[in-house]
């Protein structure tokens, strides 16, 4: 899209040169011309007009070509985007069963027992009043978690709206809870209960978050089980942003890695595809903020990004 | 649904151990509805501060939980002799965790959705392994009481009787007459409420006694 973009510049200029030498050249007679004749007046007039009008449309051609370029663009970042997001929730898809079999498991066992209550004589109404409260609330949560996990599954384009950070540290900790349990991984939270919402895209801000947790989890596989930590923090930065961090007790960064990180295809894990952080970082520039990494040495990493706050 | 359960289950509890509330709350509810005891925890130390590590009956065990796992819970409990079995649960179908779970001597494994015909049907055969067992480990206890209360002389009797010696050749070896050997003999077989030498026999296999080899050895020469 880009060469042809490079091409229209210049024979836009060539067209407007074409078109203004001999408009130039006419002015030098116009005042003759105007006294001398209406009809050349005329000529000269319609003639600018025809100039204008090609220069109008030229631009607007122009314009047309670059924003459709500029389209082109951000459809195949999201696309990559979506692409590193289906690989994301393959990766937890363990975790996210689990956590809709909790629910759903749940739901059989008290159904069965309010049926079993059912033929007690007096039945205990209250008691199955409560499961049946029990039942609803567990079916919400299951259908929480398909919601979530459709969302991160649907192809979409960056939709900036208002988001509360913390709504999405606590879903992305929803869907990798159990995996995290499995792993043996503590997971703790220091979520700033004071803040305010930034605009931004929800789902792609998860799959950010989502994707600096599993790095997070990944690292600490070699570590002993009594030491395998993870925090997810959020707070105010200073007046302008908001910084989310994932903080991990795991193998580290290397120091000469550091910079390379984010980098496309530049992978530590032997079956990574090293597109993860790079999306990330893609994602988060188009929030206007920023992401790093920062080692502690052998007792782990953290990975911080930042958002601005809505003006 | 499944009847209620027997007087058999009487005095049994089922253990569940579940980090997960709403997991919990429904697998005691269906158990205690079907005339079971069911007690929940909310993880492995709540369960193994409890008393019930030890109590009769069986642990429903989630695999996977925050803390201390279902299976390093498991691997705490069978250095005790007298832990009820165990039957986990997983959320997942993960072949490594199974193969796992099951050699550190879980009894049975369930996955989630449990269906309660299921669950009921193993936590049933659970209680009536931690019945056996416990009957089992009750025999050897009282067994190896009445052996010990034999004298040393009643116990080269008795194996010398299980070897298949003779009261002639025990008077023998034992450097004494027959008849004192019947008069040992006599007691012991009081002592141990044996009435023939087919019980004595099985006494020793329980208690794991292997009969006395210099004696098998005299005779063959």
């Amino acid at each position: 899209m880009h060469h042809r973009e490079a091409f229209s510049a210049p024979t836009a200029a060539l067209f407007v040169a074409i078109a203004v030498v001999p408009t130039a050249h006419a002015h030098a007679s116009l005042v003759d011309r105007f006294l001398s004749s209406d009809g050349a007046l005329l000529t000269g007039i319609v003639g600018l007009l025809i100039v204008q009008t090609a220069l109008i449309v030229v631009l607007m051609v122009q314009n047309h070509r670059q924003r459709q370029a500029q389209d082109d663009t951000k459809r195949q970042q999201s696309e990559v985007a979506h692409a590193a997001r289906l690989v994301l929730v393959g990766e937890i898809t363990a975790s996210i069963a689990h956590e809709v079999n909790q629910p759903l498991s749940a739901i059989l066992s008290n159904a069965d027992a309010a049926e079993i209550l059912l033929s007690a004589t007096p039945p205990p109404l209250d008691e199955i009043r409560q499961i049946l409260d029990d039942i609803r609330r567990d079916d919400l949560r299951a259908h929480e978690i398909v919601r979530n996990l459709r969302k991160l599954l649907t192809k979409r384009e960056v939709q900036m709206e208002s988001v509360d950070l913390n709504e999405i540290a606590r879903t992305a900790l929803l869907l990798i809870k159990a995996d995290a349990a499995r792993r043996g991984i503590a997971v703790t939270t220091k979520l700033d209960g004071d803040l305010p919402h930034v605009q931004g895209d929800p789902v792609h801000l998860q799959q950010v978050l989502l994707n600096l947790i599993v790095n997070a989890m990944d690292s600490m596989s070699e570590v002993p089980a009594d030491d395998r930590r993870l925090e997810i923090a959020t707070r105010r930065r200073d007046t302008r942003s908001i910084e989310v961090s994932v903080i991990d007790s795991g193998a580290g960064v290397k120091a000469s890695e550091l910079s390379r990180l984010f980098d496309s295809f530049y992978t530590t894990k032997p079956q990574g595809m090293g597109l993860g952080l790079s999306i990330a970082r893609a994602i988060v520039q188009t929030h206007g903020g920023n992401i790093w990494a920062q080692s502690n040495g052998a007792r782990g990493a953290a990975f911080t990004f930042t958002i601005p706050m809505a003006a | 649904m499944t009847m209620a359960m027997t007087t058999m289950e009487r005095g049994f509890k089922v253990h569940v151990v579940d980090d997960d509330d709403s997991f919990r709350t429904g697998l005691t509810r269906v158990l205690n509805a079907s005339g079971l005891h069911a007690i929940g925890y909310r993880c492995a130390g709540e369960f193994l501060l409890s008393d019930a590590a030890s109590s009769p009956g069986c642990v429903v065990l989630d695999v996977s939980m925050p803390g201390p796992s279902g299976i390093e819970l498991m691997d705490a409990l069978s250095l005790r002799e007298s832990a009820p079995p165990v039957i986990f649960v997983t959320g997942c179908t993960d072949v490594q965790t199974s193969v796992h779970a099951m050699k550190s001597g879980a009894v049975d494994f369930l996955t989630k959705p449990v269906r309660t015909d299921t669950l009921l049907d193993r936590v049933k055969r659970a209680i009536d392994l931690d019945r056996e067992r416990r009957n089992a480990r009750q025999e050897v206890r009282e067994l190896r009481e009445r052996y010990e209360s034999l004298t040393s002389r009643e116990q080269s009797v008795f194996l010398g009787v299980i070897a298949g010696a003779l009261n002639k050749q025990l008077a023998v070896e034992l450097d004494t007459c027959e008849r004192t050997i019947k008069t040992h003999r006599a007691r012991m077989m009081t002592k141990l409420r044996a009435a023939s030498l087919a019980d004595l026999v099985r006494i020793a296999r329980v208690l794991g006694i292997a009969p006395a080899e210099t004696l098998i050895a005299d005779e063959v020469a």
